[in-house]
Order: C-alpha cells, then structure tokens, then sequence
C-alpha cells in the first residue's frame, strides 16, 4: 500500500501533457529484457529528427524576480504592449517579440481581458489545504492571485523572463495572456466558436506544498526545504471538478472550466503550444472524446481520448504552423520536442496505448492533409467534424465525419483527403500488427503496450472472456519460412500507474486468444462475443509467459495467425518486451489450432 | 437551451423521464432498420457507420432531411418524432445546442429509468435551411439493467480507500469527494455505477473511480483533469 502511494504521487508528478505515467499508459525507466534476451544491448534511446535543438540553460540573471505589484502601478490603457515569446524560448531561440495586448478589462491593470483571467499562483499562505492521506500529512496549494500589472506608461514590457524554475514570476501570467486571447481569436474568428466568450481563468506556476516538508521524502517527492513540490505539467480543468473541490472548503463554484499550467523543471506557460494545446482541450470540452476505452469490433479502442489530445496538437500546430509540439517543455524528457506531427503515423503499425502517442494518428494525418490543401480548409474539416463527436467516437466514426466534411467542400479536397486517409490507416484500419522481437524501451515511443484489467476499464462484461488488449499481434505467414513451430514470450510488469488505479499486486499473466486467417472479431449484440479459434494460458514465470504453436496453427504464406491477450486480473498489466523464435521442429506441448 | 428543447421533446413523446423504468423492452433491430429503409428512400446517398453488434448507427451522413418548426428546438422534437426508430427506441434528452456560421448542432444525451447512460449521447447537425445534415452517436436502448445494491456511503468509502489506498484497519481519510450516480452500458446491457470523485491533490489529481453499484466493486479510476 504504501509502495503505491509513493509510485503514485511519483507519476503524479511526471504523468503529464507530455509522456508519462499517464492513467492508461506506463514510462517504467529500466529497460526489460526476457530471459535469454539480453544477447543484444538495450540501443540508446536516439534523438528524435527534425527536432528543435535542445533549450539552452536559462540565464540564472535574466530577469529579477517579479516584484510585488507596486500599489502605484501604471495606467490602464487601450493598447498596451509587452514582450512575450511568440512561440517559446527554444523556437524563439531567446528572442522576444513585442506584441499589442488585448485590453485589459480591470481597473488596475490585472490582466483579465474578455476572454482570459490570469492568475499567478504564488508559493505563500492561503491556498486550499487537502489531507488526502489522513491527519498529519497536507497538502497545501499555491495562492492564486493576479500579481501583473502595467509599467508606468502603461505597458507590460518591463516584465521579462526569469528562470525556468522560478514558482512565481509574472512573465508566466503575461505569456499565458497574449496566448490564450490569440488562440482565443482564432477558434471564434476562423470558425465561429463563441463557447469560450468569457474570461476563461487560467493559472500559472502552479505548485503543492507537503507539510510537513519531512514527510515529503516518505511520499517519494523532492520538495524545497519549505516542501514545495515542483510539477511538470499542464492541464484542462472541469468546472465540475473546481465545484466538487470548492463545495468541500465553503469556497464560490466557479462558472467555468479552467487551465492550470503548473511549474516544475519548466515553466509549461512559456510554451505557446501547450497554451494552445490545453486550450484546444477546453474547446473540446468535457462532452466530447471522454470515453477511454470503447467496445470495438478488435477488442477494445482508446480513439476518443487519443483523438482529444491529437487534436489539441494538430490546432495548436496548425495556428503556429510549426508540426512541433512542446519544443520548449520537451527538453524535461531531453528531446527537443515532445511530439512532431510532420512524422507519419499510421494504423495500425504506429498503434500505442498511451493516449498523448497514439493521438498523432490523428495528428499526423491531419498535418499531411494540411500540407496538401492548405490550413484554411484542413483546420475546418477537422473542426467542424469534431463538433459532431460525442464522448465515444472512434477513429472509424471520426474518419467518416471529416470524409463526410472534406465532400462538402468539394470533389477535389475529399480525394485528397480520402487518399491521406487510406494512406496513414486512419478511419478503417484492422488492429493487428505482426509479432517481432520488440521491447518497450527500444521502440519508436518507449512505450509498453498495455492491457487494462477488470477494475481499471471502466466497465463489465469481460468477466469470463477476460479484458482484451487495446491491439491484436499476428504471426505472419510469409516470415515463416519452413519453420515448423513458432516461440512467443513476453515480459509483464504492473501497469497503471505504477501500481495505483487497480495497478500492481496481483498476478501478472495473460490469457490469448488466437485465430487462424482472420482476426479475433467481437460482438456486442447481447453481452459481450468474440469470434477465435481458441485460447490459451500459459504458465507465467516471473513475470514471462511464453507460447508455441505448431502444427495447423503455422500460418501458410499470404496468411496469418492472429492473436490478442486478455487480462483476468484486476489491474492493468504492462507488456515491456516480446520475443519471437522460430522452431524448426515443434517441442512437446506446441499448441495446434485443432486442439 | 434547454427547458424548451426539453419540454418539445417530451412533447414528441423522446424524451426520458423520471419514471422508474427498469428496462426498454424494444427490439432495436427490428425498429432501426425500418427507419432507415424509410429515411433510405428518400436520400439514397445515405451512409451509415456501425459499431459490431449493433443495429444502431453511430454516424449517418448523405443525409438531407427537412424539418419543420419555428427554431432548432421544434425541428429537432420533430424529426426525432418522425424518425427515432433510428435510435433504436433509446431515451433521450436534449443537452446543449451550439450555433455556428451556416449551421446548428444539437446534442442529447441518453438516459434510462431515470438515469444518465454515461459516455453515450447524439448530436445532429442542422444545415442553414433546417435540414438534418448529418447525425453522429453512441445510442442504444438499455434493455437489461442490473440495479444498485449499495448505498453512495459505501460507494464512497470504497473509493476514497481505493483512491488514497487506506486499508481497511485504517481510519477512512478526509479528502474531498463528489459523488453522482449513474449507468454504465456496453450494448443493451447496462449497470447502474456511483461515479466518486476524489481530490488528492488539489487542481492535479482529480480521480473519479468508477464503482459498480450492482457488485460493489471498482470499475475503474481516471484523472478528470486532462493533462
């Protein structure tokens, strides 16, 4: 129990916008190798391509820390003008612009325009107070208020940059400022979303406070001396969750969702994309792409909330016209991006179970189809098909939504899109990629793939059948050779996060389903079916399980032998490494498909 | 909106009420398809998305059909009065209506004796001229219902200990909850669940666990905060 608190708050902290521990996904550090497996190195994770350069150290002088608001702070005046980044400090390479503001709505120059109230959120007394683990340990939140106000001519250029870790300058409340009214402007000017017409509240430098700060190192938190927790993230916050949190300390409800931009190794406010980014999450909202699994056809689907975060990235490119997001945050992870939607993604070779990954589907596709016809029309056709999505739509139903958009528009653009489409797997796709050697810490996104449990899906049904994978894997007929049985291992650990959510302490095993020549098929008409030849549970040893198959279950050429692992257990359960062998004489006990 | 939308649609006789209703003996399949041979008939380029096993469509399109009414409220209480066996008999009721340059979306979600069927709703898009464009969605009737068999006290504690880990032995932590009630479905089989919403860490960790009212067990747990 307490191993899962600490894991738990660990991930907290680095389950992220980024990667991360995320509620679905898992970014174990050691890479895992199966018995037998570790002939050949771990190869060092290599830096992504066409990546901004990594961000250079911040000056520990660029700016002093933002002074207290001068109670003789200047005037208010229509057009005032500040130097923010237009982008973040790594794209800009340093270099601020200088850019009219939005006028600020307030008599004393706080910044809260029409559309945005910015707050900072200070390391000081008066933030809310949680005891989430009983008397004795707190957890304290920041204090929000509005620190920023104008110079004396009435403009907010002397506020400037300071350090990356700095818990509360007022350089965050600008940036966020200037980038929430743009992106604002661009969702109601572009396509007529008036939704967000408010001052939407947004907060920066947002931090928790252990106290007492010696307890923080028991939770597996490094804290400053005052017990400060530094957190590298952002996120959109529900109205519904603000009420639920105010409700319990007789606080106001709020009449709106939030943004929460937070500060750790980075400030996430200094990064315009990621503005954009949890902004776009917000336009989405919290009716739509929700759902995180789906009953589909090939088991289950995690689109709607892929598709939540792929198109938060594909606005927050497209109004930048730059494919990379997090160039600036991204150097947490030491890449020079989080993400780069100018790389093809497709189904279902590019499948992954973490959300933020496997939303480049969608957002690679989209910034091709950009590429082609222009950003005007793609950004519409992506827009106006999201507006139609409901908390459960999948990739099919997304794709047949924007084809049913790109139509309207014109021959032309439907067949450049539909052939994008096709090209990429997006919208029809068969989930079923072919088994190889694989681990999770040498793959394209060092990611495991994951396999949610019974108390981690969200809901019944799978109870005999078992809680099937996110993908299927096949054995390929034409890499078979005159092999006459085929070995499948993998390795598992807990999966959740880190052992928290139904993660962790129970049995890690799998059961798996196997089909010859066409993929396991479900079927939800009454409770829920599948359609396989058989299935099969082999013993697991410390934490690997291995199959063979053989006889009629070798697949001939131009077949396959599909397979699909369901979960028994409660908990998530995370494959890290797979290995594949080809047999030239089956062993005792190869499985056969007529068995 | 979304009284009036509310108040057209029941007078539609579509949307849910509060009556107890414990299951929906409809046969969707034999309802949808005539629905949509009617609509079929008269827009020949309408295509359909399915979900496996379902009858229910999850994404119309071709579609141009014309409605009546002084608004978007009445056009929609319409054209669900003339076509719902599309929805295979599923309830109904209406959320938000959004306006936007040469078009109307409105959305609704479904319910069932009483209950919001959670993660299943349907929007559909009225083009400049009324006309129902296109309809998107994840609606299918509850037709077996399994009924809550704890109270939202027990619900609760279940996940405040799931949340926070405390076991048994230890006294229930005092951290901030919310609590609704609901139903989760997977086809036409659906469970009644309390979804519980814990705040470890104010602002960051939001968790909303899942519990199964009928079992009494966790669904699941996930973060309401989109990161």
């Amino acid at each position: 129990m307490r191993f899962d608190r600490h894991i738990a708050l660990a991930c907290a902290a680095l389950a992220a916008f980024a990667l991360g521990c995320d509620d679905d996904a898992n970014s174990d550090p050691d890479p895992i190798v199966l018995p037998d497996m570790a002939a050949d190195p771990e190869p060092e994770p290599e830096p992504e391509p066409d990546m901004a350069p990594d961000m250079a150290p911040p000056e520990p002088d660029m700016a002093p820390d933002m002074a207290p608001p001068e109670p003789d702070a200047g005037p208010v005046i229509e057009n005032p003008e500040a130097l923010i980044y237009e982008n973040d400090p790594v794209t800009d390479e340093g270099e601020l612009t200088r850019v009219v503001l939005h006028p600020v709505t307030t008599p004393n120059g706080a910044l809260t325009s029409e559309w945005v109230q910015v707050f900072n959120c200070l390391n000081e007394e008066g933030g809310l107070v949680a005891m989430p683990f009983g008397p004795g340990v707190s957890i304290r939140l920041c204090h929000e208020v509005q620190v920023a106000r104008p110079g004396p001519e009435g403009h907010y250029d002397h506020i400037a940059p300071s350090s990356d870790t700095d818990p509360n300058d007022s350089f965050a409340e600008l940036m966020m400022y200037h980038h929430v009214n743009r992106v604002h402007d661009y969702f109601k000017d572009t396509f007529g979303f008036t939704d967000l017409d408010f001052p939407l509240p947004a907060l920066v430098n947002v931090q928790f406070q252990v106290d007492p700060p010696a307890l923080a190192a028991g939770f597996g938190l490094q804290t400053d001396e005052e017990g400060w927790f530094p957190f590298d993230n952002a996120a959109f916050f529900p109205k519904e969750s603000w009420d639920a949190l105010a409700g319990q300390f007789g606080l106001p409800g709020r009449d709106s969702d939030s943004i929460i931009f937070f500060q750790g190794q980075y400030d996430f406010a200094y990064d315009g994309r990621v503005i954009y980014h949890e902004y776009t999450h917000a336009v989405v909202g919290t009716g739509r792409l929700q759902a995180p699994a789906v009953p589909d056809e090939y088991g289950l689907s995690n689109s709607a909330p892929s598709m939540n975060e792929g198109l938060a990235d594909y606005f927050a490119a497209s109004l930048s016209d730059d494919p990379v997001i997090g160039a600036y945050v991204g150097g947490i992870l030491g890449l020079g991006g989080l993400r780069n939607l100018a790389e093809p993604r497709r189904c279902p070779d590019d499948t992954v179970d973490q959300i933020h990954t496997h939303g480049q589907l969608i957002g690679a596709t989209m910034w091709a189809v950009r590429e082609e016809i222009g950003a005007e029309v793609a950004d519409g056709i992506a827009f106006r098909a999201l507006e139609q999505f409901t908390p459960q739509t999948t990739h099919a139903e997304a794709g047949a939504l924007m084809l049913a958009e790109a139509e309207a528009i014109g021959g032309e653009v439907f067949e450049v899109v539909s052939r994008i489409f096709t090209e990429n797997g997006f919208g029809e796709c068969e989930r079923s990629i072919a088994f190889d050697d694989w681990t999770a810490m040498g793959s394209r996104d060092r990611l495991p793939h994951n396999i949610e449990g019974l108390q981690t899906l969200g809901f019944g049904g799978y109870n005999d059948l078992g809680v099937p994978a996110f993908k299927q894997f096949h054995i390929d007929g034409d890499a078979v050779g005159g092999a006459a049985a085929v070995r499948v291992s993998w390795r598992m650990q807990p999966g959740g996060q880190g052992g928290f959510g139904g993660g962790g302490g129970g049995p890690l095993e799998l059961d798996l389903a196997v089909r010859r020549g066409q993929p396991i098929l479900f079927d939800y008409a009454d409770g829920v079916a599948a359609e396989y030849d058989l299935v099969v549970s082999p013993a697991a040893e410390d934490g690997v399980q291995s199959v063979v198959f053989g006889g009629d279950c070798m697949p001939a050429a131009g077949e396959k032998l599909h397979t699909l692992w369901l979960n028994k257990t409660d908990s998530t359960i995370a494959v890290h490494a797979i290995e594949v062998e080809f047999l030239d004489a089956p062993p005792e006990g190869a499985i056969t498909c007529a068995d | 909106m979304t009284a009036r939308l509310a108040r057209a649609l029941i007078a539609a006789g579509c949307l849910a009420t509060a009556a107890p209703a414990i299951a929906a003996p409809v046969a969707p399949a034999t309802v949808v398809e005539p629905a949509l041979d009617a609509l079929r008939l008269e827009h020949p380029e309408l295509r359909a998305v399915r979900r496996a096993g379902s009858p229910v469509p999850t994404v119309l399109t071709g579609l141009a059909v014309p409605t009546e009414g002084a608004d978007a409220h009445a056009r929609v209480a319409g054209f669900l009065a003339r076509h719902q066996g599309i929805f295979g008999g599923a309830e109904l009721v209406a959320d938000t209506i959004r306006t936007r340059p040469g078009r109307t979306l409105v959305s609704l979600n479904q319910t069932h004796a009483g209950l919001p069927v959670l993660d299943r709703g349907v929007t559909l898009v009225l083009d400049a001229d009324g006309r129902v464009v296109r309809i998107s969605g994840d609606v299918r009737p509850v037709t077996r219902l399994e009924r809550a068999t704890i109270d939202p006290a027990t619900a609760r504690e279940i996940a405040v200990r799931h949340a926070t880990g405390a076991s048994l032995a230890e006294p229930l932590p005092d951290v901030p909850t919310s609590i609704e009630r609901g139903i989760v479905a997977v086809g036409g089989h659906g469970v009644e669940v309390f979804e519980v919403e814990v705040v470890r860490q104010p602002l960051a960790e939001h968790f909303v666990v899942r519990i199964d009212a009928h079992a009494g067990r966790v669904l699941s747990v996930r973060n309401r905060v989109t990161h």
